[in-house]
């Protein structure tokens, strides 16, 4: 389609299409449109109908089981949920869960790549091996990590092996948010390997040949030549990976269920209960908007700040 | 030409009408012909004598065709939320007490109350629970089993320790100090609690508070249900003696957290990492079917007296009728064929619990059954939630509070008014 309008733009300053070529263009642009319609009306009713849908929700007080339907109440969702301290607590934890899960996965991720990016036997296998989490679905790794953490666990076995006292990994306040944290890392090491690992591929030998005549040992071209040209995809993988942390929400639910002392009460199970434990759809709707308002934040300060660092 | 323009407008207008439609809201329970049933739970015992027993002599005695799902409990409300705003509830749906006021204030459920009178008043008379299942004096669930809190000690910890298995505690001092011989200690650590609560989440930690709440005399909600009134000395004294069971250099347990209910072989009293623990029968159940040999040695004491001999428990699930049914006595034949007393044996023989029917009290097979007999037994002392709209956000409000005291981030005093101020403004806009 862009084509498509690109030539006729093109075309048009000089003269009129001769009407022939005119009918064509609007029978093609007709069949670009008929072609791309049921694309665009799905896209609508699964997405755009449900998020303006779900807008007005949060403008209303909401109880799925009254029959009255939604009462609409303006902003006061949003003022009860903003003078809440449950929901920035929430908020809190989120920020830690996912900026603490950030600071493991990336630069192991990052380490990852590196580690498989040399030629050598059996490096396939490596990478096939370090992706495997990311194929596992979340709730399957999820059900696995409850087995491990749990008071009978491989880990209080190595613990116990060791000689060292048992931890209470996923029930004491203090241990139980860090539990999640390594997790949740260890699950996206994989991804953020391969887009890493595409993204030093993609680095030209002869830059990395330069630094080499000009002296540079394999630490400094790391610092001055590879990381540098790895910000665009350090960025997206922030980025991306930021967006998909703060709307976590099944390893939670699995593992915790925001416990102990709501210490891992992620804003999306926030959500969840006040929705389907408290029938508060109304509130629900708001959390979620305004999750997304801070996660847009958040993302949109994250590329700011990377993107100014590697222009830099 | 006219044709080809409009096309496009037909084929969106086409498009999106078959997408509507695939997700329309369509009427109350679908096919009219069909009862739907949705049955709380995922008991492959309970899913096969419904499927192939029950269902099967239902049909062949009406006129209706039966669809039963199973929903996992954790999914019951968010399930029939969503039915109720789509419109698509089934028929007969499953659930606990705590869900009946809401319900039944929204016009949810069908009131029972002729369907009941039609019955022979001796009938009326067996059935256990009902009082469980009225709300504003109206019944609107009804309870197919009964479920409570007893303690249950392994016999061969008892004997190791020098204890009579045949004398279990019997009061708070009793339990106490059993527990502080039966705790055992590898250093400061506990290797094996002497005692534990069903604590495996907030809410029954909060279960656990209300049964030492009961037997120290005090309750949960004033008369009219406007009050919270855990927060007493009663309620106080309680929680006390719990979270010093928890916490402190006496501490007797640990595993605030720890999966108990329905954990089976897990459960540490099964695991031998704990001495006592207060369970219910259907945590007993599943230890008696995944370890059996170690059930052998578990025994189950009556309750705990303080002020009363009390516990938590009483209605467990029951089912209600959707005022949405176009089947409705449809519904309530199958309701009242589940509660015949062959029926509600069966039923309990595969999901664990007290029968509905007083009459069962006196069945041999059952009084042997020792997940079931003692809870027959001890029927009296049992003690439910209030029934109100507002309940199920009062009980997180109290379980919260509740597990802060446990985990002795909170003074239990304090817990206890805080949650009861929180309550209250629950309470009074109910």
């Amino acid at each position: 389609m862009a084509t498509m309008t690109g030539s006729t733009r093109a075309a048009a300053p000089d003269a009129a299409p001769p009407p022939r070529r005119g009918r064509l263009l609007a029978t093609q642009r007709r069949a670009g449109w008929i072609l791309v319609l049921p694309a665009v009306v799905a896209l609508v009713v699964v997405t755009v109908v449900p998020i303006l849908y779900g807008f007005y929700l949060s403008l209303t007080s909401y109880n799925p089981v009254e029959r009255g339907g939604p009462r609409f109440h303006g902003l006061d969702g949003y003022v009860e949920v903003v003078t809440s301290g449950a929901f920035w607590q929430a908020v809190g934890v989120t920020a830690q869960y996912a900026l603490g899960t950030l600071m493991l996965a990336v630069p192991g991720a990052l380490g990852l790549a590196l580690l498989v990016n040399g030629r050598f036997p059996g490096v396939a296998l490596f990478r096939s091996l370090f992706y495997l989490p990311r194929v596992v679905p979340l709730v399957a790794v999820s059900m696995i990590w409850l087995w491990l953490y749990s008071h009978d666990g491989l880990f209080n076995y190595v613990l116990d092996l060791a000689g060292l006292p048992r931890v209470a990994f996923l029930t004491d306040e203090d241990t139980a948010l860090l539990s999640l944290i390594l997790m949740r890392a260890w699950k996206a090491l994989g991804g953020g390997m391969i887009i890493f690992l595409a993204g030093l591929q993609g680095i030209p030998k002869t830059l990395l040949e330069a630094a080499a005549v000009d002296g540079c040992g394999r630490w400094r071209t790391l610092r001055h030549v590879t990381l540098p040209l790895l910000v665009p995809i350090t960025t997206y993988v922030v980025v991306v990976d930021l967006i998909y942390l703060a709307q976590s929400f099944a390893e939670v639910y699995i593992l915790t269920a925001g416990g102990p002392l709501s210490s891992t009460t992620v804003v999306n199970m926030l959500i969840y209960n006040e929705a389907f434990e408290h029938y508060r759809l109304g509130n629900a709707s708001a959390m979620a908007f305004l999750l997304f308002s801070l996660i847009f934040a958040l993302a949109y300060l994250n590329i700011k700040v990377l993107s100014k660092g590697g222009r830099r | 030409m006219k044709l080809r323009r409009s096309a496009p407008v037909a084929l969106s207008l086409a498009a999106a009408g078959l997408v509507l439609a695939a997700c329309g809201s369509g009427e109350a329970t679908g096919d009219s012909d069909v009862l739907n049933v949705w049955f709380p739970g995922n008991l492959s015992q309970e899913i096969a004598w419904v499927n192939d027993e029950l269902v099967p002599a239902f049909e062949a005695e009406h006129d209706v065709e039966v669809e039963v799902e199973f929903v996992d409990w954790a999914d019951v409300s968010a399930r029939l939320s969503t039915a109720f705003a789509g419109g698509t509830a089934p028929d007969v749906f499953g659930h606990g007490n705590a869900a009946a006021a809401g319900y039944a204030a929204n016009d949810r459920v069908v009131v029972l109350d002729d369907y009941l009178a039609d019955l022979p008043p001796e009938e009326v008379a067996d059935l256990t629970f009902l009082d469980d299942g009225k709300v504003d004096g109206e019944q609107v669930i009804m309870p197919l089993r009964g479920f409570g809190f007893l303690l249950a000690y392994r016999a061969d910890a008892f004997a190791d320790a020098g204890l009579d298995p045949d004398d279990p505690p019997q009061t708070w001092a009793d339990l106490r100090s059993t527990a502080e011989t039966l705790t055992e200690r590898d250093g400061d650590t506990i290797t094996r609690s002497g005692v534990i609560m069903p604590a495996d989440n907030p809410t029954s930690m909060s279960q656990a508070f209300t049964s030492f709440l009961f037997q120290a005399g005090g309750s949960l909600v004033d008369g009219d249900g406007t009050t919270a009134t855990w927060n007493s000395p009663e309620g106080v004294e309680a929680l006390e003696f719990l979270a010093d069971l928890y916490n402190g250099d006496g501490a007797v347990a640990m595993g605030l957290g720890e999966a108990t209910s329905g954990a089976g072989a897990q459960h540490p009293l099964a695991t031998g990492r704990a001495a006592m623990a207060l369970i219910d029968e259907a945590t007993l159940k599943s230890i008696h079917e995944q370890a059996p040999e170690v059930a052998e040695q578990i025994r189950v004491a009556p309750p705990l007296r303080a002020a009363a001999a009390a516990a938590f428990g009483g209605a467990g699930n029951g089912l209600f009728i959707s005022a949405d049914s176009e089947l409705q006595d449809q519904a309530w034949d199958f309701i009242e064929f589940l509660l015949r007393p062959e029926n509600a044996k069966a039923y309990v023989q595969a999901v664990g619990g007290i029968p509905a029917r007083s009459s069962l009290a006196t069945d041999p097979e059952l009084a042997d059954t020792p997940y079931i007999g003692p809870f027959m037994e001890a029927v009296e002392s049992f003690h439910g939630n209030p029934n109100l709209e507002a309940w199920t956000q009062v009980r997180d409000v109290l379980a919260a509070g509740v597990e802060s005291a446990l985990r002795g981030a909170t003074p239990a005093e304090q817990a206890l008014d805080d949650t009861a101020a929180e309550a209250d403004a629950l309470l009074a806009a109910d």
